[in-house]
């Protein structure tokens, strides 16, 4: 098992190594980017740009027929650089990243800030959100899904499946716009946008209502369907008929056995939500005007921000990954039946 | 499971068949197969009918709206913008009439002809039933408000501030000038003040000497002082004249609190008064706040920029205006009738097209002459086509004008003509804009079903395309197993690892928003679930007898392929391509919420975000195309699970 284990995390970083990379080369491949603002500050980006080998200053005055990326003129002074080719470009930047941690700085939405200080100044609120959520929903799709199983066929599990049903199915994006025009327009209990920082804490609560709502709806139905779908499975087995005909009521076996073993697989679907309430977020974000890497990633790209969208990207990308990882060991884990890297 | 509980009696134990032979015996029943067997499990199962039923629907508007529905929805008409959704049948109901009640609308009371007062931006025509009026007040300058207090703010606690007025020119000896200054005594508080005021002895622009009117205090209410007496008993005793240039201010000194508490005051008057027939002050009075805000945003009226804030701010507080309450049909306001000036040539065209008829004064009607032109003898006009003719009256003919143009003189006639704009549009009513109309003033019931047509379109090439490829990749890796297996895994393990949202957005970014490199976007890791899908279902029939059989009877790869494996796991296929529409429209309609949505085409995603910005000025826009874009998922989604149900019963209530 220890062998599999290792296994799968060497994967999993080859994995992320390739994807990151082939992003980098492909984002290189876009047309570059001119940072906004003054020439000094242009002038500090592409120094940096310079120091961190992707491109290089070109002398002037220009030979007649000589052609440069970028032109930058401060004060009368013209500075010249030229674009390495691509390739190079990306053995600088693994070079950067790893011997550095240098994801290269922002050109358009906070000039010259370090990339990676920017996300981590953003990930905090999105973490918070989505845990939030997440804890939100985990009790509730449980108990949803425990009510639907034992009352299975009757009414309330009617009600709860065709519940289910619409939540699972419609988007979050759709939730938050109704959401938005019922308690923050119509009667206009919660804002309506995210508050600006420094005020009172109830603001601040209050501001998290309606994207953990409409991030959680979709989460309680899918919990909810599993759970309900896992209880009723163990309640026709026959380890639960064994228990009632030794005598156990109802009631004792639900909570002693069919509980705990429709438990096993719940986790690793804990996980499993988190990275679908990341990536469902983004839009949310936007929306919400949430200051998070959601709605980050959403102004990097319209502001053509590469470097920012980059590291973004990469965050996005390493989450799921190592989140699909964890599902699959944890399943290995908490259920001792299924064999990790059994051969079929 | 069935509540009939039948009797059953002894007669139904015996055995059907105990002696006969049956194993050579043809069957009575219908052969079935495996496609029908699932279709008659499918038609039990009723939501997902309905379901099936409102996807039908949903296709078939989408194909056939944008074909029927003749709205423009390419060019932008500013006049038509926002107008509320507007049903057949739904013109006496509450909802869906076309009609909205506006509320706290700014009034504008100021015409002496009380017919003339009108809500600001609505027209009296379009109003339905009463016009609700109150009593209100407004922060806002606004040439309908009037009173209102002036406050001054500093901008910061360190900061002093106050209000002076320009410098005046008067005789003060000729005449006496009362000086009256009111500040507001509820509003007022724990804030010092100076009331004070500049006198230049040696014309305008040399130094001045102040003289303090009232000391710094807290004394709130009215200040009145004789104004004349003050001037002329301060000034030096070697100048004799009694004219001055003068200068009235109100100064209230900076806090410096740690708190953060800033210098302010509220004034309600600050008058000079005379007995003087012409008052010099009288253009720097002001005892109304909303008139000085004006004055001051008004360029035109440069006299009346009297008033100079020391530093800081001052901005209107508790103008009075009438606001009113009203149901107003937007439709009619739009859409009604006009009075509009009308040329000549247009109205002999429509007389030409048979729209309407009138006769032309003959007098100066004859082509020979010299100075002939075009008369219409009023009484004569008549409207001979109602459903096309949006020429309704002629009101008033305007007084021939010429304009020469080189040698030639021309003579323009031009006419007061009401005008019924519906008409004018082409409509042969005041049409109706099911899901009202968007920012552009385009039918938005057209922009969702044509974006709704967009999106299938999209959603059902990318799933074919899709599942092609997931079902050749799956089959090969499924059947061969082996190294080709494990390369193949590998491969859709690292592409698989990349969340959507970024190949699409990549692929968008590097090849532009059309629809082919959507589709391209889509497909780029769209067709891993159906090739993981396949590929476990080969490998779960690969092994079984009857393939062997077949292989053993000398059947070709391409034979068990196709033959043999793949129809027996057509059924969790098919269900996965039904399932991939909602996800793939999704994807779309996020896409345009980045940002990068189709262009050119509308698709439903680029309808949606596009409205997202008026969701709280005209929320049924958002709310009609979200409600669709649920209608649509919810619907796949219910059909996909009876598909998958009635292909695979025991996985019934499953997921």
């Amino acid at each position: 098992m220890g062998k599999y284990i290792l296994k799968r995390v060497g994967l999993v970083f080859v994995t992320a190594f390739i994807i990151l990379s082939l992003t980098f080369i492909l984002m290189k491949l876009l047309p570059m980017d001119r940072p906004i603002g003054l020439a000094p500050d242009q002038l500090r980006y592409y120094n940096t740009q310079v120091r961190l080998g992707y491109m290089v200053q070109v002398q002037g005055p220009l030979m007649p027929g000589q052609t440069v990326d970028i032109t930058v003129n401060d004060g009368g002074k013209l500075y010249y650089y030229n674009q390495v080719p691509v390739m190079r470009q990306y053995l600088s930047w693994l070079r950067n990243v790893i011997t550095r941690w240098d994801w290269g700085v922002s050109s358009r939405l906070e000039r010259n800030v370090p990339a990676i200080e920017i996300i981590a100044r953003k990930l905090p609120v999105s973490m918070k959100l989505n845990i939030i959520a997440l804890f939100v929903s985990v009790p509730l799709g449980f108990l949803f899904g425990i009510i639907a199983a034992l009352q299975k066929n009757k009414l309330p599990d009617h009600i709860i499946s065709t519940g289910v049903m619409i939540f699972i199915s419609i988007p979050s994006f759709v939730f938050i716009t109704f959401l938005m025009l019922f308690f923050a327009y119509k009667l206009e209990w919660l804002p309506s946008q995210w508050p600006p920082e420094g005020l009172s804490w109830q603001m601040q609560a209050k501001a998290y209502v309606i994207p953990v709502m409409a991030l959680s709806f979709g989460t309680i139905a899918g919990f909810t369907r599993y759970t309900r779908a896992e209880l009723t499975e163990i309640m026709s087995s026959e380890f639960l008929l064994l228990a009632r005909t030794k005598g156990l009521t109802k009631r004792q076996t639900v909570i002693r056995h069919a509980l705990r073993n429709s438990l096993v697989p719940i986790v690793p679907m804990i996980i499993g939500q988190f990275i679908g309430i990341l990536s469902g977020s983004m839009i949310l974000e936007a929306l919400y005007g949430i200051p998070g890497i959601g709605s980050l990633f959403v102004t990097a790209i319209t502001n053509k921000d590469y470097n920012v969208v980059m590291v973004d990207m990469a965050l996005y990308t390493t989450i799921g990954l190592f989140a699909g990882l964890l599902v699959d060991l944890s399943y290995g884990i908490v259920d001792p039946r299924i064999r990790m890297g059994a051969r079929k | 499971m069935s509540e009939k509980k039948q009797l059953i009696t002894e007669k139904d134990f015996v055995f059907v068949q105990q002696d006969e032979k049956i194993h050579d015996l043809k069957f009575d029943t219908k052969p079935t197969t495996y496609f029908k067997d699932a279709m008659r499990r499918f038609v039990k199962n009723k939501s997902s009918v309905v379901a099936g039923v409102i996807i039908g629907i949903l296709i078939l508007l989408a194909l056939f709206v944008p074909i029927f529905n003749k709205n423009d929805i390419v060019t932008s008409q500013e006049d038509y913008r926002f107008l509320p959704p507007r049903w057949p049948g739904f013109q006496n109901t509450s909802v869906l009439n076309g009609r909205r009640y506006v509320e706290n609308i700014i009034y504008d009371a100021t015409d002496e002809d009380e017919t003339k007062h009108h809500p600001v931006g609505y027209d009296n025509e379009a109003i339905v039933g009463e016009v609700k009026l109150t009593e209100g007040t407004t922060n806002f300058a606004s040439p309908y408000a009037s009173g209102g207090k002036v406050l001054i703010s500093s901008d910061r606690s360190s900061f002093a501030t106050g209000i002076q007025t320009n410098k005046i020119t008067a005789d003060f000896a000729l005449n006496d000038y009362y000086l009256e200054i009111v500040t507001d005594t509820e509003l007022n508080r724990d804030n010092n003040y100076e009331i004070y005021v500049l006198v230049y002895y040696n014309g305008p622009n040399s130094d001045a000497t102040l003289v303090v009117l009232q000391e710094q205090s807290m004394k709130y209410g009215t200040f009145t002082t004789n104004l004349s007496d003050v001037v002329l008993s301060s000034r030096p005793a070697a100048i004799l004249e009694d004219e001055f240039t003068v200068q009235i201010g109100v100064y209230v000194p900076a806090t410096n609190s740690p708190d953060g508490t800033r210098a302010q005051l509220y004034l309600n008057k600050l008058a000079v008064t005379t007995t003087a027939e012409e008052n010099p002050f009288e253009l720097h009075n002001y005892t109304d706040a909303n008139e000085l805000l004006l004055r001051r945003s008004d360029k035109e009226k440069i006299p009346y920029r009297y008033q100079t804030v020391i530093s800081g701010n001052q901005m209107l507080y508790e103008g009075r205006v009438i606001r009113a309450s009203f149901e107003y049909d937007y439709y009619k306001a739009v859409y009604g009738e006009v009075n509009r000036i009308i040329g000549i040539s247009d109205l002999l065209n429509a007389r030409r097209d048979g729209k309407v008829k009138f006769d032309l004064d003959p007098a100066h009607s004859d082509h020979t002459k010299p100075d002939f032109n075009y008369q219409i003898v009023m009484d004569t006009f008549e409207v001979v086509n109602d459903k096309t003719s949006q020429y309704r009256e002629i009101t008033f003919a305007h007084p021939r004008q010429t304009v020469k143009a080189g040698m030639t003189t021309i003579y323009v006639y031009n006419y007061d003509v009401v005008v019924s704009r519906y008409r004018e549009m082409g409509y042969t009513r005041e049409p109706f804009f099911l899901f009202g109309t968007n920012q552009r003033g385009q039918d938005f019931f057209k922009i969702v079903f044509n974006g709704l047509r967009t999106s299938l379109i999209l959603g059902f090439s990318a799933a074919a395309i899709n599942i092609f490829i997931g079902l050749v990749w799956g089959a090969i890796s499924g059947y061969y197993g082996g190294t080709v297996d494990i390369l193949m895994e590998r491969f859709t393990e690292i592409l698989g690892g990349v969340p959507w949202i970024i190949i699409m957005t990549l692929t968008i970014l590097h090849l532009g928003n059309n629809f082919g490199v959507f589709l391209l976007a889509l497909i780029l890791t769209g067709w891993i679930g159906t090739a993981s899908v396949t590929r476990s279902q080969f490998y779960r029939y690969k092994r079984r007898e009857y393939v062997l059989a077949s292989r053993t009877l000398g059947a070709k790869d391409s034979r068990l392929i196709f033959k043999h494996i793949l129809p027996n796991s057509i059924g969790p296929i098919v269900t996965g391509a039904v399932m991939m529409i909602p996800g793939i429209i999704f994807s779309e309609a996020t896409i345009s919420y980045l940002g990068l949505g189709l262009q050119g085409l509308t698709s439903l995603g680029v309808a949606l975000s596009e409205v997202q910005a008026y969701i709280y000025t005209d929320p049924y826009l958002i709310v009609t195309g979200s409600l669709i874009i649920a209608l649509l998922m919810i619907s796949f989604n219910l059909f996909g699970n009876g598909l998958r149900d009635a292909f695979n019963p025991s996985l019934k209530g499953v997921e």
